[in-house]
């Protein structure tokens, strides 16, 4: 083959997939730049059909209403609490076992590590009502701590983390061991800094999963409102006026809701594609 | 500065014994080589030592103090590894200051000590990279450093130079033997590289299958090895051995009878037990034999190769046995040629069917 058909086939095959990107970047941006229009809308260009794309007076009454109806800043910092510290916890729990099962040779290992793995595939719902039993049997239901305290340690985080710290090498460790360093200084230290592509990307994953959880704290909040994460209090906004959707107030919500994670993304973005790539490399 | 003593060591990792019984005294201040081939459990006997592996069964004692359970951060030794092993994400003056902070010593002894360790290794100016920024030579500095500031009991090396260029390597060898006569520490090192064993140790500990085959001077060892996996190993380009079988036996003198050779008397001291007809081996060094005119017995040139100094040249007999010889440069050797050989007189080595040396006369070559 020579060089300039190579090339010529190189640059079809080029545009065509960066036509497939744009079609898909524009179907997953859709829904996202509808809602953020819609809440700049006022209540009767939400109604009219065919539907208005650009609003001919965009204003933020919407999100002054959002706080007339919700506790807002009371659900967000729910939410936050109820996202960080699981995402704390997930990162500690999971580098800490990682750090086991990657560098540890104990009896039964690969049994636990094995049925571990086995257990992120159970689909939540199966768990749901076990998990609501046990947590309101400890006298930790309609309570944040109930909704956070099961989710501080999970399967997927501690399978990414041993992954990742398999691949640091044995010699660092037992360098730190050396030179005195305790197990768990290693973990945080040593270990920790050398897999922080890993870390990123789990804490967004961590982050975002939970603070956009909606079924788990329903059940254990049991119409504790004041408990209420945002996207919980979203479904309030939703059954406001007596069943009679007010498209602008729900959007306005949705957007302040997505916030976030979103803030969360671009912050740690660049760490984040970063592991993606290496997760690819090294297999 | 200690001394070090292990005792009847063993490790088996699952079922496998890597580790068979390893007894060794080190002196105060002495440098000790173990080599062997990869795989002989030379790492493992330094993990050992250190405190990075438990041992199945026998003592370590570092200053008559029994380690076997302290952690290694209580034995106090420090370790380099072959791989360096620095911390990516700290620069050179922090991946020295770790073990300091991390025992609570005052800043400015911690800052005093790692000033004194970048002087005595030269690297003042490589303090605030980070490893990544380094050379390989660099790098290896910085983990000597790093087991410099501490200053250890015991320091251990695991190969600590083969990741290096050949240049480099002998530079650091002898970087590695400066800082021994001006630390003047005990020092384990491991190496597979006979030359850098030859080069740096007091004493040498030879390992084979997790058994110590020798230890000795470097001298002794090259003299008087006491097997033939040792007179093997130890020199370069190896000893040539020969079949032989035992024709007469007399005071000190024993007569075999080879097929290159045909036959050879040789000097012995202490008494001998072997009999006419036994098989033997006979050694003998590439360096241990002149080249002479093609005789009755002649050799026939099959590679020759030119270091500059002196030529190696192998020759195979008649009978179809292959040896290595020096030859001085002077002279021009061509493939096909044939020549002969005569061993120095005192320098063959005589080893028994198990591979046992007979003890040889003392006084070798100067
Ligand atoms: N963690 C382990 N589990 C099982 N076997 C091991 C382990 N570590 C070492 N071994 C085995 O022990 C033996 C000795 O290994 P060791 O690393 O000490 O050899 P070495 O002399 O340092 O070799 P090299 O020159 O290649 O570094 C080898 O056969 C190795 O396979
Ligand atoms: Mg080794």
């Amino acid at each position: 083959m020579t060089s300039a058909v190579f090339r010529g086939r190189q640059r079809t095959g080029d545009v065509l997939i960066l036509l497939a990107i744009i079609g898909i970047a524009v179907a997953a941006a859709f829904p996202l730049v509808w809602m953020v229009l819609s809440s700049l809308k006022t209540p009767a260009e939400s109604m009219q059909t065919p539907p208005v794309w650009i609003p001919a007076t965009p204003n933020l009454a919407a999100y002054g209403e959002v706080a007339d109806v919700i506790d807002a800043r009371r659900s967000f910092l729910n939410s936050f609490i109820i996202a960080t510290t699981t995402t704390a916890g997930i990162l500690v729990t999971s580098l800490m076992a990682g750090y086991a099962f990657a560098k540890y040779r104990f009896r039964g290992r690969d049994a636990l590590f094995a049925i571990m793995i086995a257990t992120m595939f159970l689909p939540p719902i199966v768990t749901l009502i076990p998990l609501y039993r046990l947590v309101t049997s400890l006298g930790l239901g309609a309570s944040l701590f109930g909704v956070i305290a099961p989710h501080l340690a999970n399967a997927f985080g501690i399978f990414l983390m041993r992954q990742f710290v398999a691949g640091v090498p044995d010699d660092l460790i037992d360098a730190a061991r050396v030179d005195g360093a305790s197990e768990l200084r290693i973990v945080f230290s040593v270990v920790a800094p050398a897999v922080v592509p890993a870390i990123a990307a789990l804490a967004l994953f961590a982050f975002v999963y939970h603070w956009n959880t909606y079924l788990w704290p329903l059940t254990v909040l049991q119409g504790s409102t004041d408990d209420y994460p945002i996207v919980l209090s979203l479904g309030r906004l939703l059954s406001y006026n007596r069943g009679a959707v007010n498209t602008g107030l729900v959007m306005a919500g949705a957007t302040l809701a997505v916030l976030p994670p979103l803030v969360l993304f671009v912050f740690l973005q660049r760490f984040f594609v970063d592991s993606i790539v290496s997760a690819g490399v090294k297999g | 500065m200690a001394t070090l003593k292990l005792e009847e060591i063993r490790k088996s990792f699952g079922s496998i014994e890597v580790i068979k019984g390893v007894d060794l005294d080190v002196d105060e201040g002495e440098l000790i080589v173990f080599v062997g081939p990869s795989g002989c459990g030379k790492s493992t006997l330094l993990r050992i030592i250190a405190g990075l592996e438990d041992t199945t069964s026998g003592t370590i004692w570092i200053d008559s103090e029994a380690c076997n359970d302290k952690a290694p951060k209580e034995r106090g030794i420090a370790m380099v590894f072959q791989s360096y092993a620095l911390y990516p994400h700290k620069t050179v003056y922090q991946n020295m200051a770790f073990s300091l902070k991390l025992s609570r010593r005052p800043k400015q002894e911690i800052d005093e000590r790692i000033r004194e360790a970048a002087r005595i290794l030269q690297m003042e100016h490589l303090l605030q990279r980070r490893p990544h920024q380094l050379s390989g030579g660099q790098r290896q500095r910085v983990a000597i450093g790093r087991a410099i500031v501490r200053h250890p009991k015991v320091f251990l090396f695991d190969e600590p130079l083969s990741n290096l260029d050949a240049a480099l390597r002998v530079s650091m060898r002898r970087e590695i033997a400066r800082l021994h006569t001006e630390l003047g520490s005990t020092m384990i090192y491991v190496t597979h590289d006979q030359i850098e064993a030859m080069t740096l140790a007091d004493r040498i500990v030879v390992l084979d299958g997790g058994e110590v085959k020798q230890v000795g001077t470097p001298m002794e060892l090259y003299h008087h090895p006491a097997n033939i996996f040792v007179a093997g190993f130890i020199g370069s380009p190896r000893m040539n051995f020969i079949n032989g079988r035992v024709e007469t036996m007399a005071e000190g003198r024993l007569s075999v009878e080879t097929r290159v050779f045909g036959r050879l008397n040789v000097g012995l001291v202490g008494s001998v037990t072997v009999s006419t007809g036994d098989q033997v081996t006979i050694g003998l060094r590439p360096e241990d034999c002149e080249i002479v005119d093609a005789d009755a017995l002649p050799l026939t040139v099959s590679l020759v190769e030119r270091l500059g100094d002196e030529t190696l040249l192998e020759v195979t007999s008649t009978s179809g046995e292959v040896l290595v010889v020096k030859a001085p440069p002077i002279r021009e050797y061509r493939p096909g040629e044939t020549v002969g050989l005569m061993p120095r007189p005192g320098a063959l080595h005589v080893f028994d069917e198990s591979g046992r040396a007979f003890a040889r006369a003392k006084a070798q070559v100067g």
